[in-house]
């Protein structure tokens, strides 16, 4: 359901989730980021994923506002994923960053006729889906580190003796971290067609407050997912003895894949 | 989440948890294909509050069954925080030579509030 040449009032924009091939969305979907209803803005081969957002939430002063407001930014950032989430697999798709307006049809429009080389980038994607590995390190795993002093007094030298064994012990974990990421990375880049090692979560953002040691997105073709699954069970098999634990997201949209530089 | 019911039969990503805020986060804010709007949003501010939220989505998620704004006392975050991220955002394009600040005179003023914990 295109808006055709409706004419949109002067306080709402359109919001853009992402870009899918001309006529691949047969039916408006249900509510993103406002309460209206998700339809496409086609030109060429393009389609533009949009709906419209009241200005008053989504100018630049509005738009400084809100994004200091966690709940906000969660409930908006969860709804544009889960627009492109009830696409993805049925039609490829190049999901956009966060927060991309226009401020009515004609510009998106334009966009898309800049951005023909989208074409290629939907033909790429065509058949693969992003999955996500993060590995975690137990941090028991290398056997320890410090325990505090076993009750009653500690010599200077005892004490300094297990500080040093904790300093070792934090060493080693790290050459271990570093080992087993570049190692697990290379395997499963491997099996992908695509790979990017991404910055490390922090401890806190992961429920047990394991140490991570890889961040990684993998692009796979369609029906190589289970090969894929296959061999982060078989790296999970591999290295449990070391502390090691693999925990695969997804499937994704390519949001890894996409931000590739333009022009010649 | 895939589970939304005002999407109903469209999801096809199969059953699956509701994604760790922090996999989300990351790639909606961080990732994804950037193409200029009409509406510039300030990617700064964007990457420090995904630093900053990352840190708190633990704490984020424990706070949140117990029914407590996890975001209150954060003067970083915090809906009304007095002009602090602004104030940090000034100073970091100031340090880049970016300079995009145009009130002189509150930008040498420190409004951080002290933690209340």
């Amino acid at each position: 359901m295109s808006a055709g040449a409706r004419e949109r009032a002067a306080d709402v924009a359109l919001y853009v989730y992402g870009i899918v091939p001309a006529g691949a969305l047969d039916e408006p979907l249900g509510a993103g980021v406002a309460p209206g209803p998700v339809t496409s803005v086609e030109q060429d081969r393009l389609a533009a994923l949009v709906s419209e957002v009241p200005l008053a939430d989504y100018d630049e002063h509005a738009l400084e506002t809100n994004l200091r407001d966690p709940h906000w930014l969660e409930r908006n950032v969860r709804a544009h994923e889960a627009v492109l989430e009830s696409v993805a697999g049925r039609m490829p798709l190049v999901p956009f960053r966060f927060g991309t307006i226009f401020r009515g049809e004609e510009s998106v429009r334009r966009m898309l006729g800049e951005r023909a080389d989208l074409v290629q980038t939907l033909e790429r994607l065509a058949d693969a889906v992003e999955l996500g590995v993060k590995g975690f390190l137990d941090a028991r795993g290398g056997h320890g580190g410090s325990s505090e002093a076993a009750g009653g007094r500690e010599s200077g030298r005892a004490y300094l003796q297990r500080k040093q064994a904790a300093l070792d012990a934090e060493r080693e974990a790290s050459a271990l971290a570093t080992e087993l990421a570049r190692e697990s990375h290379e395997r499963l880049a491997a099996v992908a067609a695509d790979a990017r090692a991404n910055a490390l979560q922090p401890p806190e953002a992961s429920p047990a407050g394991e140490a991570m040691f890889l961040n990684g997105a993998y692009l796979v073709v369609r029906g190589g997912e289970q090969a894929f699954r296959g061999t982060v069970d078989g790296l999970g098999r591999a290295f449990a003895a070391r502390g090691a634990r693999y925990e695969v997201t997804g499937p994704w949209p390519a949001y890894n894949f996409v931000d590739e530089p333009v022009g010649p | 989440m895939s589970a939304d019911p005002r999407r109903g039969g469209l999801a096809v990503s199969g059953s699956r948890e509701p994604a760790q805020l922090a996999d989300v986060l990351e790639r909606v804010l961080d990732k994804g294909i950037v193409i200029a709007g009409d509406i510039q949003i300030n990617l700064l501010d964007i990457e420090l509050l995904t630093i900053k939220l990352r840190l708190l989505v633990a704490s984020a998620d424990k706070a949140r069954e117990m029914g407590i704004d996890w975001w209150e006392g954060d003067p970083f975050l915090s809906r009304s925080a007095d002009g602090a991220l602004e104030d940090r955002v000034r100073r970091l394009e100031r340090a880049a030579g970016v300079d995009g600040a145009t009130d002189g005179a509150q930008q040498e003023v420190e409004t951080e509030r002290p933690q209340r914990r």
